[in-house]
């Protein structure tokens, strides 16, 4: 049987370097492919859609299609992780709480709330290591400028290399960062999960809102174009205010997924307590 | 000769499917075969209602949907089809009268099913009576298959189990293995199936492949039962007897005797045939089928078992009637078809009425039997001397024909044949009968005539055989219509 | 709703797919009890859309739609023809039936996560349906991804243990799959520097025998195998579909693989052409190779198996080799023969495991547990049977139809390999199915007590409506095969 794997793999192979004996050179700029639709791509991207990052403009609009599948394939992983992994009854765990000033752990058997809200105690997780101040500090200092680079990333990608989903995983690894250094239950306070699931719907939603607004306004599904007869702007400049609104809906959408993904898988589905 | 288009040869066919949600969701038993036998009359009026326009020459017919280019699901009636559709319909009702008796007499399970499978089988037995081309026919033909397998194992005990898987490997086998390759080669070659006497197959029979396709339907209609597809029927007498005698005597086994009579005059033809291989091959397998089945029912200790095998013997008859291609020898083929469903059903409703009153099944059982039931075994003995073809009875009339047919025919071998198996029919039949009324030895027990239900049907069936030895008007009318469509088309 | 609204329809369908459920799963965190109602409505709503382009296309013809305004090869395309116009009907209707049939089952097994389970449900079909309508291979690739993970959480979703794993052996094997197809792809853009089904095609047909391409070719044809099934690639099969839940498995058992089969039927007649595939490369025998090996595989293992459903699986594999024989015989009459029966099947194997699941649920899943199955819910059996014999090929069913033209083709072409693989099989699957038939319908009892669990009016409904689409399909076969195959066979220049 090994015999045969091996020959699989040898035979796919040879397929790989069978292909690369009619391959164009290269860089080549004569290649079929840099001369079909690519020139179109470069020569036309400022002046259809006012994008000067045609990576952007090939991304949302020539293609914006593909991307709102896309996008859509990362909202299926956060919905396959909810089906699959999201236990609504939870098992019964204990409860600890901490005495904040001297450090005391109070176990309590089975779950309650009994000094939830409590100044002197805080809720701890059964897995707590004594909380690393170095660690919590720095993250408090450096969220708030990584969420700001994220909005950055976002808003910037018609300029440069950025966009929704580079913006999106900047800002979700932000919450990660939270729920890491704290616990689980914090990054939970600041959003949770009903907002998690709301906002991850939403982010597709807006991409998909939007194809389905110019659908409405009378032209073909995301042909932002159409968008002017809202917006004040002429068509050219609603193609690139278009994008900039599916972006910020990918954006939201990879946020909300990473975060939720990262909640389900550290706490089994119960969202309880985390790692 | 003009063509009626009329939608009633398609309410032959579904009045007793329309029968059938009735019958399933009767609660109450009078009602439910009320339903039966209503369907039946009103099928058999239908019937008889064409009867006057196809023997003025007319025929009807019905295109219900295109299955394929050229090839439509059609139904058309002739005077072919239309001895077939009379034979069956009125043979139902008096089959549906002693079924009430039979079934109600043994108390057996789940009546309504068996209502209602028989009702389907009766739709598909019409459909293949009436079919227009070869794919309806087929069609019909697995209907008819399907149907009647929840009746052959109506008892659903290990027996019947065995039996059924038989059944269906015989009958689903051959129709899938053999007929449809045959069947789409024919088409692919001829553009169309459409049945027309004399066949649509171009005369010259050397054709290798044309023979393979006529030999591959001819032992592919699996129901006709020649030798050596034949052991399925009977396996298949594990069915409460009504089944046997209606299906196994009549729908089922004419059926396939009808397919092949179709296949040799219709698709294939005499001009084809009269020279190719495939002729007297299938003249020498009935031939054989003839012989062998006679003489292995005088083995046979079971009296169902005779008559099945007694059944193989004499479907052979038809199938070498038509495939001697003379003008008697089709016309007792068809007549064979008629004859022998009359008489064999007399015979099983005896063999039934019987295992009704007194539980008996086997041959040896029979001694004495005739003198405390004197009606079932008068008609029993009427039944046997028409399968015999000993005049007054309705089979004679076949049987002369046929040896007449053989005459004419180049194959004067099968006269011998015919003759054969009417002496042999005799070693089985006669003995039987004459120890039932003369026993050996001194019968005692308190034995009584079968049920009024049973007894009746049975009277109707043996008196119907005898007057169609004196009246076969509608039946030989027929059969010259067909005849003079062969000279004038 | 006027003209150019209709001409939408094709967008709608999948896009509308999309926000609906996004909305169901949305329903989760406002009012839980209202997403499987809505996502009843969303389908059906989807299928009356489905109904609405059909109806279109067989009035006016093909037609094409431009994504974003922007014309091929810039831009993404849509092509509606009446054959995906059709097969996408035949998705949407299979779905709401489907639903409407285990709405209990799913609440039952799912609970609070229904929501979740509905979207994936909605975003499952609606990735099929992209996939039949795009005319760009990319595009294609992505709502394979769609289709895939949505299908992969589906089937992970189980009664048993063994379900998640399974799936996860599908995952492994189908993105092996999503590669290969990925890298083909790959290899056609390099040489032609475009993504458009139309605008690939016209520019093969100038570098017919360019490695790169045939490398693409090949990297294509084993992708899409992969995925749907065919022998030796079935192997992530028949687990992920045995273990999984019952209403996921009527579901993807009968529109997975075939969706994919009519993805090779696009990709060969209308991306490489014919001339490409038959006449310079010998697809044929590749293809005839593999399709008679999975017949033979599939009608023989089926025999063996002791599970039930795991046995609907070999049928499903047997059934996609019929598909691939006849595209490997490749004259006009096998090909009908292959695209009628590829659309044949997806009513058949729907009506077959729908109703085996509702035999499972009275009885178990073992063969033996059947015994006396069709005297306890003799609805529910009959239209098992009326499934079973259609798939064997019982006239006027429509498995007949599909196997006839495939008979003919092969036949026509004297390729008696198929020709017999067909034969042989049908008659295997008459052992098969009248196996599960005797366990079933003897060891009747008298005791009036042995009744059918407790089903819904709806489940009755949907197991009828199943069998009822079976009927329909057999009687309308010529019809489909003129107004629906017929063209789809002429634009690709067949005859």
């Amino acid at each position: 049987m090994r015999y045969l794997y091996l020959l699989l793999v040898v035979l796919s192979a040879s397929v790989l370097f069978y292909a690369t004996l009619d391959f164009p050179q290269w860089g080549d700029p004569n290649s079929p492919a840099s001369l079909h639709v690519s020139p179109v791509y470069l020569q036309r991207s400022l002046e259809d859609t006012s994008v000067p990052n045609v990576v952007t403009s090939v991304l949302a609009d020539y293609r914006g299609y593909d991307t709102m599948f896309e996008t859509t394939v990362i909202f299926t992983a956060g919905l396959a992780c909810f089906v699959l992994l999201r236990v609504f009854a939870p098992k019964m765990k204990d409860t600890y709480y901490r005495h904040i000033q001297s450090g005391v752990v109070l176990h309590i058997k089975g779950q309650t709330t009994l000094l939830d809200g409590s100044r002197d105690f805080e809720r701890i997780d059964s897995r707590w290591v004594p909380a690393d101040i170095i660690l919590k500090t720095i993250s408090r200092f450096l969220i708030p400028f990584i969420q700001l680079f994220a909005l950055y990333v976002v808003a910037h990608g018609h300029h440069s290399p950025g966009g929704g989903f580079q913006g999106g995983v900047i800002l979700g690894a932000s919450i990660i960062l939270l729920s890491i250094s704290f616990d689980l239950r914090t990054g939970l306070e600041k959003i949770h999960e009903r907002g998690l699931g709301l906002f991850s719907a939403t982010g597709v939603f807006i991409y998909t809102g939007i194809g389905a607004l110019c659908l409405i306004l009378g032209k073909e599904f995301l042909n932002y174009g159409v968008l002017s007869k809202i917006l004040p702007v002429d068509p050219v400049m609603a193609r690139s205010l278009g994008i900039f609104g599916v972006e910020v809906g990918v954006a939201i959408t990879v946020m909300a997924v990473m975060v939720s993904i990262y909640n389900y898988v550290s706490s089994e589905g119960r969202l309880d307590e985390g790692l | 000769m003009n063509e009626i288009y009329s939608i009633r040869p398609l309410w032959v066919v579904l009045i007793s499917l329309c029968a059938v949600p009735l019958i399933i969701s009767t609660k109450r038993p009078n009602l439910r075969e009320t339903w039966t036998i209503l369907a039946g009359v009103l099928k058999l009026a239908l019937v008889l209602s064409m009867l006057p326009d196809v023997l003025s020459g007319s025929s009807f017919s019905f295109n219900i949907l295109t299955l394929f280019p050229g090839l439509p699901f059609r139904l058309r009636v002739d005077p072919m089809g239309l001895i077939f559709a009379l034979v069956a319909s009125f043979l139902w009702i008096v089959t549906s009268l002693y079924s009430i008796g039979y079934m109600r007499g043994l108390k057996e399970h789940s009546q309504s099913r068996y209502y209602a499978f028989f009702a389907i089988a009766l739709s598909s037995t019409m459909g293949i009576a009436f079919a227009a081309n070869l794919l309806t026919l087929y069609i019909f033909y697995e209907i008819l298959s399907l149907s009647t397998f929840p009746l052959v194992t109506h008892h659903q005990d290990q027996e019947a189990k065995a039996s059924g898987r038989k059944y269906l490997v015989y009958l689903l086998g051959t129709s899938i293995g053999l007929v449809l390759p045959s069947m789409i080669y024919l088409y692919m070659r001829f553009n169309g199936l459409d049945f027309r006497f004399g066949g649509f197959v171009p005369a010259g029979g050397a054709n290798l492949p044309l023979n393979i396709a006529c030999l591959l339907l001819v032992f592919g209609f699996a129901k006709v039962a020649i030798m050596p597809l034949h052991s399925w029927l009977p396996a298949a007498m594990v069915a409460p007897t009504p089944v046997s005698a209606l299906l196994h005597a009549v729908a089922v086994v004419k059926a396939g005797a009808f397919s092949v009579v179709r296949t040799i005059l219709f698709v294939f033809g005499e001009g084809f045939l009269e020279g190719s291989w495939a002729r007297p091959t299938i003249l020498f397998f009935a031939s054989a089928t003839v012989l062998i089945g006679s003489l292995v029912a005088l083995y046979q200790r079971e009296l169902k078992r005779l008559l099945a095998f007694s059944t193989i013997a004499q479907l052979s008859y038809i199938v070498l009637g038509a495939a001697m291609l003379t003008e008697h020898g089709v016309k007792g083929g068809i007549l064979q078809l008629a004859m022998h469903a009359f008489g064999k059903i007399t015979l099983f409703l005896g063999a039934g009425a019987i295992f009704v009153a007194t539980g008996k099944k086997l041959v040896d059982q029979l001694e004495g039997l005739g003198r405390t039931m004197p009606f079932t075994f008068g008609a029993f003995f009427v039944g046997a001397l028409s399968i015999i073809g000993i005049p007054p009875m309705g089979g004679f009339l076949a049987k002369w024909e046929l040896l007449l047919g053989s005459c004419q025919s180049q194959y004067m071998g099968i006269m011998g044949v015919l003759l054969a198996s009417s002496l042999l029919n005799v070693a089985y039949f006669i003995p039987l009968v004459y120890r039932a009324f003369f026993p050996s030895f001194p019968v005692e027990g308190k034995i009584r005539e079968a049920p009024l239900f049973c007894l009746l049907p049975m009277l109707a069936t043996a008196l119907f055989t005898i007057l169609l030895f004196f009246f076969p008007y509608p039946f030989a009318q027929l059969i010259s219509g067909l005849w003079s469509q062969l000279l004038g088309g | 709703m006027s003209g150019t609204m209709t001409y939408h329809f094709s967008v709608i369908l999948v896009t509308f797919g999309l926000l609906l459920s996004f909305i169901t799963y949305a329903m989760t965190w406002i009012k839980r009890s209202l997403c499987l109602p809505f996502a009843v409505l969303s389908i059906g709503f989807l299928s009356y859309c489905s109904f609405s382009l059909f109806i279109l296309v067989i009035e006016r013809g093909p037609f094409e739609y431009y994504l974003g305004g922007w014309p091929p090869p810039i831009g993404i395309a849509y092509y509606i023809d009446e054959l995906n116009a059709f097969l996408s009907l035949l998705v949407y209707l299979v779905a709401l039936i489907n639903l409407l049939c285990n709405r209990e089952r799913f609440l039952e097994k799912q609970g609070d996560r229904i929501g979740g389970t509905m979207a994936l449900y909605i975003l499952f079909i609606t990735g099929l349906n992209g996939i039949l309508l795009t005319a760009d291979l990319f595009n294609l690739y992505v709502l394979l991804e769609i289709a895939s993970l949505t299908g992969y959480a589906l089937l992970a979703i189980g009664d048993k243990r063994q379900a998640p794993f399974a799936s996860l052996n599908y995952v492994f094997l189908g993105t092996i799959g999503a590669c290969f197809y990925l890298l083909g792809v790959g290899y056609l853009y390099i040489k032609t520097g475009s993504l458009n089904m139309q605008d690939v095609s016209r520019l093969i047909t100038q570098i017919p025998k360019s490695p790169t391409i045939l490398s693409g070719f090949i990297f294509i044809l084993i992708g899409i195998w992969i995925k749907m099934g065919l022998f030796p690639f079935h192997i992530w099969l028949p687990r992920a579909y045995t273990n999984t839940f019952g209403p996921i498995s009527s579901l993807i058992a009968p529109l997975g693989t075939k969706v994919m089969a009519y993805v090779i039927f696009r990709v060969i007649l209308f991306v490489f052409g014919k001339e490409f595939s038959f006449e310079i490369y010998s697809l044929g025998h590749v293809a005839t190779l593999f399709g008679v090996a999975a017949i033979l595989y599939g009608a023989i293992t089926a025999l063996r198996q002791t599970d039930l459903r795991r046995m609907l699986c070999f049928v499903v594999i047997t059934e996609i080799g019929y598909i691939v024989a006849g595209l490997g015989v490749g004259n006009i009459n096998a090909i009908r023969g292959s695209l009628l029966h590829l659309l044949n099947d997806v009513a058949m194997t729907f009506c077959l495991f729908l109703s085996a699941d509702h035999l499972i649920v009275n009885t178990g899943t073992k063969i033996e547990e059947l015994k006396g199955v069709f005297q306890k819910t003799p609805f529910g059996s009959s239209i098992y049977v009326l499934a079973s014999l259609s798939v064997i090929g019982i006239p006027p069913s429509p498995g007949f139809f599909g196997k006839w033209y495939l008979l003919q083709g092969s036949l026509e072409a004297q390729n008696f390999w198929v020709f017999g693989a067909i034969l042989l099989s049908s008659l295997l699957n008459t052992v098969l199915f009248f196996r599960t038939f005797e366990e079933g319908y003897y060891h009747h009892t008298e005791s009036p007590s042995y009744g059918p669990k407790k089903t819904s009016l709806s489940a009755y409904g949907g197991i009828l409506a199943s069998g009822l689409l079976v009927v329909l399909m057999g009687l309308l076969a010529h019809p489909i095969v003129g107004h629906i195959v017929d063209p789809f066979l002429l634009r690709a220049r067949l005859p």
